[in-house]
């Protein structure tokens, strides 16, 4: 099993995610590794208002999605895609 | 915005589209064009559509959906262009170009790029009425569903 550690993360947010925290990042400290849920349920902890979006969003780690069941460690970037609706 | 072979704030050309995947063993040439239309769930009166995305992530995963598509569907080319920034009413916003042998090929490459950009890319649009006022867009139920049954595993979707 991995050990844990601490690890101050920056992330990013886009869209309806941006607009409703008013902020297109923040850093956060993480225990890693965490699976993609924690992280979104982790989030959702910090900024109880948008819990629903979270709740519906996925993580993308070095500009891709991320397996959820894996513990996530050893990235470069974390950004929250909330549903997306291109085309 | 950095320069990107996927994405552009400029307007779309249909023709360009077609010679990027013209040849002479193409039998069939599809282009599917996305415009802005003036309503959307409910919403009515829309005049624009702002269109915004996590870039280099949009680019990755266009790039290996072409790639994905193109090796599974036997065509001979497929080119996509989607806009970023504002979209005016009636503007295309995203533009699929398939070249095949035979149409059967052609029809179903296209359908299957536009449905995945549409689930996977990291695309967001805001719907712009009149004034300025706007709403983003509720977006992809397949990825909402995916993040469902994810955080519940007994959830029992039905993907569409």
């Amino acid at each position: 099993m991995p050990e844990s550690k601490l690890r101050t993360v920056h992330i990013r947010y886009y869209a309806q995610l941006k607009e409703a925290l008013r902020t297109a990042d923040e850093t956060v400290v993480l225990t890693l590794p965490m699976r993609e849920s924690e992280i979104l349920e982790y989030l959702a902890s910090l900024h109880p208002a948008q819990r629903p979006i979270f709740m519906s969003s996925r993580v993308a780690l070095d500009d891709g999605y991320v397996p959820s069941e894996r513990g996530l460690d050893g990235f470069e970037s974390l950004d929250i895609i909330s549903p997306v609706s291109g085309g | 915005m950095a320069k990107t072979s996927h994405l552009t704030l400029d307007i779309l050309n249909l023709e360009d589209m077609r010679s990027r995947v013209a040849r002479e063993d193409a039998g069939a040439v599809i282009l599917f064009e996305g415009t802005v239309r003036n309503h959307s769930d409910g919403l009515t009166g829309i005049i624009a559509i702002e269109y915004e995305a996590q870039e280099s992530m949009a680019e990755k995963l266009i790039a290996t959906i072409v790639a994905e598509v193109r090796k599974e569907s036997c065509v001979l080319d497929i080119a996509v262009r989607h806009r970023l920034g504002r979209v005016e009413l009636g503007q295309t916003a995203v533009i699929v170009a398939v070249s095949a042998a035979h149409r059967d090929e052609a029809y179903q490459a296209s359908r299957k790029v536009i449905d995945r950009i549409k689930h996977e890319a990291p695309i967001w649009k805001r719907e712009i009425l009149p004034g300025g006022a706007g709403q983003w867009s509720r977006g992809c139920r397949a990825h909402f569903e995916d993040s469902l049954s994810r955080i519940n595993p007994d959830s029992n979707v039905v993907r569409t």
